[in-house]
């Protein structure tokens, strides 16, 4: 029985991901619909679909490279589609690996490869690293982030070995500079962006921890939004008005239960889509 | 490193506390708390101690965030048990383990052990020589807690806040930090499981937690309670900059050395609680049959003290713990500074 999308968030469900079911249920804290696709399914049922979110993950074991097995899967043909006509899309870790390996993101000419999400390195650190950053809210304009203010500092964890955004092309990060495609940008607790670890943490080129296509409806972002969802999610020492706010809430589940740093990405989501008249 | 993340379902993360806790399902308050921990050097002086001490400290782990030690599995490695003394070495383990787990027992089954439901054993464990490994016993444990909302950090919370220690150290150090990497001596006076006073420590310190009075606990172990209070301050929001003073003075009553005070490795926990908790903490300690020592007060000032009445001992800058704290492997693993 092929499965009904409608009004729904379709979350792929890649082989070797391992972050959909929280994802879906991170989706769903803002009152939206979620469903999980797999990725052998009739890709046609996501036409009904509202948004698509590939999740993190393993994708194909990273086989060859992160997130490039799943980009040459078919469905990707489809959320090439849907995404060129406007349809949010949300790439989380490794699928924003997918989104760069796809050539949604940055999307300059799309289709084609013009980022790279590369191993770590940072000094002389290197390898997989999986904590709590900082990242700076760049851009309000996309599909994902209406809901935050400019300039927002998010806590937020990171788990990842190839996050670091590069490009061997200066003009493609000119052009996303100018086109307002840099998302967030690691910094540091108080909203500096600092080159240095551990404000940045691993190497991206301008502090780039997410980025969008031109039209801003497609977002790449290393961080995990859906690890970043409820309260208490947040560590308890977070040098920050969110650390302060998780120790309040000790003993009282329905304020841990209560929004965390990340939930408004989603937030973020159902507020374009009812703007748009989608929902 | 791994990720301690993924699924979500994070309350507390490894190293935020004794154990990690998990939410396990959406909507219920349920939580599971887990821990790993063994160390080879009690083992090395006496295998017995070795294997019950390991569950002593992994109970003491989950109870430090409000979680009832509810199961164990255990991977026990040593050497070549052909060896007539390595077998023993095992068999001493393995006999400490299961006393461990009947005598502190299920809190919530009277009368039943806490259950051991899985396990390995790895032997040959030895170096090219044929010496065999210290018989190390790994312990893990999990603990089921009713809301997991009442888990904490180790981190020092708020200025005024007490710490009590919870349970006593006594003159037996053989084994510890303090021989081993101060004195370079292992020493033969290895700590004693005691396994009734572990089982009231354990339930005086969950009932706090089910009481909402807990807003940090650590248990004792490597490195004794001057390590363990070390660590609550290393664990703070680092903004915050509190700091304590440990006045020997208050723990006169054990007859120690400050060095043994400080250093001893006896199965204990050090809580804070809000002030003005004196009475009530007392009574419960009273009624469970622990014993209790207020430690002093919280203060504003970012370092950590020792004073013995008017003498002052030691003083660090919590800077300083940290960087020491966060750049241990580093050191020890010839990786420079500062990276």
């Amino acid at each position: 029985m092929k499965r009904n999308f409608s009004r729904k968030v379709a979350v792929i469900q890649f082989p070797g991901v391992n972050c959909e079911y929280e994802t879906a249920r991170a989706i769903r804290t803002v009152g939206l619909e979620a469903g999980l696709f797999r990725w052998n399914e009739d890709p046609a049922v996501l036409d009904d679909a509202v948004a698509i979110v590939l999740p993190g993950g393993f994708s194909y074991q990273d086989r060859i490279r992160a997130g490039v097995v799943a980009a040459k899967d078919r469905v990707m043909d489809k959320v090439s589609e849907l995404a060129a006509a406007g349809m949010p899309v949300l790439g989380i870790c490794n699928g924003a690996q997918v989104l760069v390996e796809s050539g949604f993101v940055p999307g300059l000419q799309w289709e084609s490869v013009e980022l790279a999400l590369a191993p770590n390195i940072m000094e002389d650190r290197s390898g997989y690293y999986c904590r709590w950053v900082y990242s700076r809210l760049e851009e309000t304009g996309t599909a994902w982030t209406g809901s935050f203010s400019e300039g927002a500092v998010i806590p937020i964890p990171i788990a990842h070995a190839e996050g670091r955004f590069v490009t061997e092309n200066e003009k493609v990060l000119k052009a996303m500079k100018e086109n307002g495609q840099i998302v967030l940008r690691y910094c540091d607790s108080t909203g500096v962006v600092d080159g240095s670890f551990p404000a940045n943490p691993n190497g991206s080129m301008d502090n780039i921890a997410a980025a969008c296509n031109r039209e801003g409806n497609v977002v790449a972002m290393m961080p995990h939004p859906e690890r970043a969802t409820w309260l208490r999610q947040v560590p308890e020492n977070l040098p920050d008005e969110w650390g302060r706010r998780r120790r309040k809430g000790a003993g009282n589940i329905d304020l841990l239960e209560g929004e965390g740093p990340g939930r408004k990405f989603f937030a973020s989501l159902l507020e374009r889509l009812k703007q748009g008249g989608v929902l | 490193m791994y990720d301690s993340e993924v699924q979500g379902r994070a309350v507390l993360r490894p190293g935020e506390a004794d154990a990690g806790v998990i939410a396990p399902i959406d909507g219920k308050s349920v939580g599971l708390a887990f821990s790993v921990d063994g160390n080879p050097f009690y083992g090395l002086i006496d295998p017995y101690q070795g294997g019950a001490l390991a569950v002593c400290e992994a109970a003491r782990n989950v109870a430090s965030v409000g979680a009832v030690p509810s199961a164990i599995t255990d991977c026990l490695n040593y050497g070549n048990p052909e060896i007539e003394e390595v077998f023993w070495e095992f068999k001493e383990g393995v006999r400490g383990v299961g006393d461990a787990c009947r005598k502190i027992g299920l809190l919530t089954e009277e009368g039943y052990p806490i259950p051991v439901v899985s396990g390995n054993v790895s032997f040959y464990n030895q170096g090219k020589s044929g010496k065999a490994i210290p018989p190390s016993p790994i312990i893990a444990c999990v603990g089921v807690l009713d809301d997991w909302s009442v888990s904490r950090s180790i981190g020092f919370k708020d200025e005024g806040d007490v710490l009590y220690l919870v349970g006593e150290p006594l003159d037996e150090l053989g084994g510890g930090e303090y021989y081993r990497t101060v004195l370079g001596t292992f020493g033969g006076n290895v700590p004693k499981a005691d396994f009734i006073r572990e089982r009231r420590q354990i339930e005086s310190v969950i009932e706090m937690h089910r009481l909402g009075w807990i807003k940090a606990a650590h248990d004792i172990s490597s490195g004794g309670i001057l390590t363990a209070i070390a660590e609550m301050a290393i664990g703070q929001d680092p903004s915050n900059g509190l700091g304590f003073v440990l006045d020997l003075a208050e723990l006169a009553p054990t007859g120690l050395e400050p060095e043994k005070i400080l250093f001893s490795e006896t199965g204990a926990f050090i809580v804070e609680l809000p002030a003005g908790m004196e009475r009530e903490v007392l009574a419960l300690c009273a009624r469970n049959r622990v014993r209790l020592y207020r430690l002093g007060e919280i203060n504003s000032f970012p370092r950590l003290e020792v004073i013995d009445g008017s003498e002052r001992l030691a003083i660090w800058e919590l800077e300083e713990l940290r960087t020491a704290y966060d750049s241990g492997c580093r050191d020890i693993f010839g990786v420079p500074a500062g990276r």
